[in-house]
C-alpha cells in the first residue's frame, strides 16, 4: 500500500472540506487557507493531473459562468481509492505516532 | 463583482500558448476567477502583476507536461524509425557506413592540417619571432644575431642555432648516434619557448661544453639516474669534447620547428677552431624577437646601410625576414631550412580532399534518403489521415535523420579511432595525430556532422511532408520526377568531382614520375653516400679510400663537400669582365671536389678538361657549369680567371678549366643555378662510392667491414644515392599516394550512392521490367535502358569536370620549373575509368532485375 505525501494529503483533505464545490479556484484558495502559504496555479494544475492519473480523483465539467469569460469550471471529487488512501495514511500516522504521547504533547507545545 | 473586467488580452494569450493540450481552455477560466478578485482587491496592476507571475512560475510545470505529452509521439516516432532501419537493410548500410566512412575521413584529415597549421603556435612569442634569410637560403653569418640584439632597440632577443647530425656520444660504455643535435646559445630561451625539467635557464649555458637533453634523451641515456652533472663524451666530424650535461628541458613538440635531443652551449664551436665573428660564412639560423611596436619590414630596410657602416660588409639588401609563422608552410623555396618544412599549397590540397569527400558522401546521403522517403508515402499519408500536423511530419523526418547521422557520428570516432595508424603511416606527420588530443575538432565534428544531417533531412523532410491527401493516391510518379532531377543533378555533381579526382592523381603521379625519371645531367644509380664522421676514418681518409678500391665491386671513389643533386653551399665569385675590365661577380652555388667527383657521377665535359693530378696540384682550379658561363658572358671559358672570394676571406685565385654541361644541382622546383666545382683534393666530408659489377649487398658489406677497421666506434651508416633523390620529393611522393587513396575512396563511396540509387530505380520499375519482358524485351535491352539512364550522366559528368580539373592542375603544374603538359590522355583515361566503375557497380543489380522472371515481378502487387 503507498502513502501519500504531505502535498498530496492537504490537496485530498481541501477537495474533502470543499464537499461539492472544489474546482481550481476554490481549491487554490482553500489550500492557501490551510497551508498559509501562495500556490501557483502551474503547480496546482500538475499535482491534479497526477492525483487523476494515480485514480485518487475524478473530474466533471460544470456550467461555464460569465466571470469566467465564459468557460466552465472543472470540478474534482474524491473517487474510492482517493478516500481509501487518505483513511490509509491517517492509520499509517496513528501507527506510527502511536505510544509517544509525551513526546507529542511536547511537541505541541513548542 | 464586477463582471466586466478582464484580463490583459498579451497575458491571456501567452497563456494560452503554454495550454497546447488544453483544448477548451477551462484553465483560462480559473485564472480569469483569480484575476477579477485581486483586481478587486489590489486593482488592476495588481492584478496583471499577478497574472503575469502566475504564468512565470507556471513555465517549468507547462514545459514538463508538455515533454510528457509529446514523449508519447515520440516513441512512435522512435519506433518507426527504427524499424525503417532494420527493413531496409541495404539503405541503412549504405547512409550509415558512407556517411561514417566519410566523416572519419574528414576527422583524419582536419587533425592533420590542424597539426600543420599549428606549427611553431606552442612559442608564446611566435608571433613575433623572425629570422633572417640571406637570399635563397635559410642561414645566415655567425655575429649577425648578437649585433642585432645590441644594435636595434627594437629586437627584444636573438638567438643564434646551428644543427649537427651525425653526433657520436659516448657514455658508460654505451654509443649512440644522435642525428638531433643543436648548438645554440644562452638567448635561446629568450626567444623560443623551452621549459627545464632541471637546470636554471639563466645558468645551463654558462661554461663552454654544456648540454641540455630532452626528457626522452635522458632516458634514453640515463634510465633513471639525475643526468644533470654527467659528462658526454662527444665526437663531431673531425673533432672530440667532453660536453656535461647541465639541463634537463621537456620533449618538444612535433609540430615545432625548432626540433633536437640535444641543446649545446654553440661558444663550444669555438674550441673546435670555428669563428663565431667571420662574417663571411653562412652557417648559423639567426632567429629574433621583435618587441611589440617593432616592424620586421622596416627593420629589414635598415639592414644594407647598418651592415655598411658598422659591419663593413656590402650588399646587406640580400637579407630579409621571415615571420616564424611562414616558416613551416610557406617558405619551401628556401634552402637550409632548420628542420623539414611542407608547402601550404599541399594542406590546401588535403583540405581540398577531405572537404570532396565530405560532399561526397553528403550527397550520398541525400539521394538516398529523398529516394527513400517516396516509398514513405503510405505512412505519411495515413499519419496525415489520423492528424499530423505538417510541421510534425518535418519534425518527424528530421530527427530521423538526426539520428541516422548521430550513429554515423558515433561509428566514424570508431573508425577514424582504428584507421588513425593506417592514416599516419601514408601521411607520416611529424608526430603521430591521436584523436584525444584534438577534442576540440572531435566537438566541431559533431557539430557539423549533425548540421548536416539537418541540411541533408530538411529536403526530403520538406518534400514528402508536403504530399496532399487529395490527389491521385497512387501519384507518386510526378513527385518521384521531381526529387529525380535533383538527384540526376546530385549525381553529375558527385561524379564530376570524382573524374576531377582522378584526373588530378593522373596529373600528380605523371609529374612525380616525371621528376624522378628525369635526365639529371648526372648519374645516380649505384652510388652509396657515406658520410665521413668518424674521426678515426677522417684522418685516414686517403687509406680507406685506396682499400676500398682494391675490392672488385668498387668501381670508383670521390670525396667532396655536397653531392651534384644537392649542391646548396653558396658564395660569390669574382672575374674579370670581358668588355670593361671591371670586377663582375657571380653567386653561384659550389662544392668543394676531388679529382674523382666528375667520373663517379659522369657529369660531361663539353669543353675543357676534368681536374688532373698533374696539371692541377697545389693550384686553384675551378670547373664551372653552362650556366655560369652564360652569365659571365665567356664563350670560352678555359684559362679565364676566376676566384671564390667574399669580402671577409681571401680569395681562392684560380683559373677555369672545365666546363660541364648544366645539370639539375637542387631539386626540381629551383631552376638550373651557377654551379661551381671547386679542386679540393684533402677534402673529406662525405665520400660517394660507384659500385660496378658484383652483388650489391656482398660489397657493401665488404665496404663496412673495411670501415669497422677503421673507425673509431661511429656505427657504419650509408645511403644509396637514387634513395636520396627519392627522399627529395618525400613530401610531393607522400602526398600523391595520400590523394591516390583518398580519391579511390571518393570513387568508391561515389559508387555506394549509385549502387543504392540503382537498387532504387529498378526495385521502382519492377513492374515495368515485367511488362516488358513479357511482351518480348531481351535481357540486354533492358540492362541497357536501366543502365543507360545513370551511365548518360556518368558522361555529363565528365564534361563539367574536365575543365575544372585542367585548370587546376596546370596551376599545380606552375610550382615545378620542370613540368609535364597535361595530355588528352589522361581525360579520356578518366572518362574511361569512371563510366567502367559506374557500370560494374550497376550491372549487377540491374543484371538481376532483367533476369527476373516476369511472372514474379508482375504479381508483386
Amino acid at each position: 500500500m503507498k502513502y501519500l505525501t504531505l502535498n498530496e494529503e492537504v490537496l485530498l483533505l481541501a477537495i474533502l472540506r470543499l464537499k461539492g464545490d472544489a474546482y481550481p479556484v476554490s481549491i487554490r484558495e482553500k489550500v492557501i487557507e490551510m497551508t498559509e502559504k501562495d500556490v501557483v496555479y502551474g503547480t496546482l494544475y500538475n499535482s491534479l493531473d497526477q492525483l487523476q492519473k494515480k485514480g485518487y480523483l475524478r473530474s466533471e465539467k460544470g456550467d461555464p459562468t460569465p466571470e469566467r469569460g465564459g468557460k466552465s469550471k472543472i470540478y474534482f471529487k474524491l473517487t474510492e481509492r482517493g478516500i481509501s488512501a487518505l483513511r490509509n495514511t491517517v492509520e499509517f500516522h496513528e501507527s506510527i505516532w502511536e505510544g509517544i504521547d509525551e513526546l507529542s504533547a511536547r511537541l505541541k507545545k513548542n | 463583482m464586477k463582471f466586466g473586467i478582464k484580463p490583459p488580452k498579451l497575458l491571456e494569450w501567452i497563456l494560452t500558448r503554454f495550454l497546447q493540450y488544453d483544448e477548451e481552455y477551462e484553465k483560462l477560466g480559473d485564472f480569469r476567477e483569480s484575476y477579477i478578485e485581486v483586481v478587486g482587491q489590489k486593482g488592476l496592476v495588481a492584478g496583471a502583476i499577478w497574472y503575469f507571475f502566475q504564468i512565470v512560475k507556471a513555465i517549468p510545470t507547462f514545459i514538463i507536461n508538455a515533454l510528457y505529452r509529446s514523449s508519447a509521439m515520440f516513441k512512435n516516432y522512435f519506433k518507426i524509425a527504427i524499424r525503417n532501419l532494420f527493413r531496409y537493410k541495404t539503405y541503412s548500410i549504405l547512409n550509415i557506413g558512407g556517411l561514417a566512412v566519410g566523416i572519419s575521413v574528414f576527422l583524419m584529415i582536419g587533425l592533420y592540417v590542424q597539426f600543420e597549421l599549428d606549427y611553431v603556435r606552442h612559442n608564446e612569442k611566435a608571433e613575433r619571432i623572425y629570422k633572417v634569410i640571406f637570399k635563397d637560403q635559410a642561414v645566415t653569418p655567425a655575429p649577425f644575431a648578437p649585433a642585432l640584439a645590441d644594435e636595434f632597440p627594437e629586437v627584444e632577443a636573438a638567438t643564434r642555432l646551428c644543427d649537427q647530425s651525425n653526433v657520436l656520444v659516448r657514455y658508460d660504455n654505451r654509443v649512440f648516434v644522435e642525428d638531433s643535435w643543436v648548438w645554440a646559445d644562452d638567448q635561446l630561451f629568450n626567444v623560443f619557448s623551452f621549459k627545464l625539467l632541471s637546470g636554471d635557464k639563466n645558468t645551463v649555458f654558462e661554461n663552454p661544453g654544456t648540454v641540455i637533453i630532452s626528457e626522452e634523451t635522458a632516458a634514453k641515456f640515463f634510465g633513471a639516474e639525475n643526468p644533470v652533472g654527467k659528462v658526454l663524451q662527444c665526437s663531431f666530424s673531425g673533432s672530440a669534447n667532453d660536453m656535461t650535461v647541465t639541463g634537463v628541458f621537456e620533449n618538444i613538440p612535433g609540430n615545432s620547428h625548432i626540433k633536437g635531443n640535444i641543446f649545446a652551449k654553440l661558444e663550444t664551436l669555438e674550441d673546435f677552431g670555428m669563428s663565431l665573428e667571420n662574417w663571411g660564412n653562412y652557417y648559423i639560423d639567426t632567429f629574433f624577437v621583435l618587441n611589440r611596436r617593432g616592424d620586421p619590414k622596416l627593420l629589414e630596410e635598415k639592414y644594407p646601410q647598418w651592415l655598411e657602416t658598422k659591419h663593413n660588409f656590402k650588399d646587406g639588401s640580400v637579407f630579409y625576414n621571415l615571420a616564424l609563422l611562414d616558416i613551416h608552410l610557406r617558405s619551401s623555396e628556401l634552402v637550409f631550412h632548420f628542420s623539414s618544412v611542407n608547402d601550404i599549397r599541399y594542406i590546401y590540397l588535403f583540405s581540398t580532399v577531405g572537404l570532396i569527400i565530405l560532399i561526397i558522401v553528403f550527397i550520398n546521403y541525400l539521394n538516398l534518403t529523398t529516394a527513400q522517403a517516396v516509398k514513405r508515402t503510405k505512412e505519411v499519408r495515413i499519419r496525415k489521415v489520423a492528424g499530423a500536423m505538417r510541421f510534425q511530419l518535418v519534425k518527424q523526418f528530421l530527427g530521423e535523420s538526426i539520428m541516422i547521422t548521430s550513429i554515423s557520428l558515433v561509428f566514424s570516432l570508431v573508425f577514424a579511432y582504428l584507421l588513425l595508424p593506417m592514416f599516419n603511416s601514408i601521411v607520416v606527420p611529424e608526430e603521430p595525430l591521436v584523436l584525444s588530443k584534438n577534442l576540440n575538432l572531435i566537438f566541431i565534428m559533431i557539430g557539423s556532422g549533425l548540421f548536416l544531417g539537418i541540411i541533408a533531412g530538411s529536403y526530403p523532410a520538406v518534400f514528402i511532408s508536403k504530399f496532399a491527401l487529395s490527389g491521385k493516391l497512387k501519384g507518386i510518379s510526378n513527385l518521384n520526377t521531381r526529387s529525380l532531377k535533383l538527384r540526376n543533378i546530385l549525381v553529375v555533381v558527385q561524379f564530376a568531382i570524382s573524374i576531377f579526382l582522378i584526373i588530378s592523381t593522373f596529373v600528380i603521379s605523371d609529374q612525380l614520375h616525371f621528376i624522378r625519371n628525369k635526365d639529371l645531367g648526372f648519374s645516380k644509380e649505384n652510388i652509396v653516400v657515406l658520410s665521413i664522421d668518424d674521426t678515426s676514418v677522417y684522418d685516414r681518409s686517403q687509406a680507406f679510400k685506396e682499400e676500398l678500391l682494391k675490392n672488385p665491386g668498387v668501381k670508383d671513389v670521390a670525396f667532396s663537400t655536397t653531392i651534384p643533386m644537392k649542391i646548396n653551399w653558396h658564395n660569390t665569385f669574382l672575374y674579370q669582365n670581358e668588355n670593361d675590365s671591371k670586377i663582375g661577380r657571380i653567386p653561384s652555388h659550389y662544392s668543394r671536389v676531388d679529382y674523382g667527383y666528375i667520373d663517379v657521377f659522369d657529369l660531361e665535359i663539353i669543353r675543357g678538361r676534368n681536374f688532373d693530378k698533374k696539371l692541377d696540384e697545389g693550384k686553384n682550379a675551378y670547373i664551372i657549369n653552362e650556366y655560369t658561363a652564360k652569365l659571365a658572358g665567356w664563350d670560352d671559358p678555359i684559362g679565364k680567371e676566376y676566384t671564390r672570394n667574399y669580402e671577409y676571406n681571401n680569395g681562392e685565385r684560380g683559373t677555369i678549366v672545365g666546363v660541364v654541361r648544366d645539370f639539375h644541382s637542387e631539386n626540381m622546383h629551383i631552376p638550373i643555378s651557377p654551379v661551381t666545382l671547386v679542386l679540393a683534393p684533402d677534402i673529406r666530408q662525405i665520400m660517394s662510392i660507384k659500385l660496378g659489377a658484383g652483388e650489391i649487398n656482398e660489397t657493401i658489406n665488404d665496404i663496412e667491414k673495411v670501415w669497422n677497421d677503421f673507425s673509431n666506434g661511429y656505427p657504419f651508416t650509408f645511403e644509396f644515392m637514387d634513395e636520396r633523390y627519392d627522399n627529395m620529393y618525400k613530401t610531393e611522393i607522400r602526398m600523391s599516394s595520400t590523394i591516390n587513396y583518398f580519391s579511390i575512396l571518393a570513387v568508391l563511396i561515389c559508387c555506394l550512392g549509385l549502387f543504392g540509387l540503382a537498387s532504387y530505380t529498378v526495385e521502382q520499375s519492377t513492374k515495368e521490367i515485367g511488362i516488358r519482358k513479357s511482351l518480348g524485351a531481351s535481357v540486354p535491352v533492358i540492362v541497357k535502358m536501366l543502365s543507360w539512364k545513370f551511365l548518360k550522366w556518368t558522361l555529363a559528368a565528365n564534361i563539367v569536370s574536365w575543365p575544372i580539373a585542367f585548370y587546376y592542375m596546370n596551376k599545380w603544374l606552375q610550382g615545378f620549373v620542370y613540368r609535364i603538359e597535361i595530355g588528352w590522355g589522361v581525360f579520356v583515361y578518366a572518362a574511361a575509368l569512371a563510366f567502367v566503375i559506374a557500370f560494374l557497380t550497376i550491372i549487377s543489380r540491374t543484371m538481376q532485375a532483367a533476369l527476373a522472371d516476369p511472372t514474379d515481378s508482375l504479381r508483386y502487387e
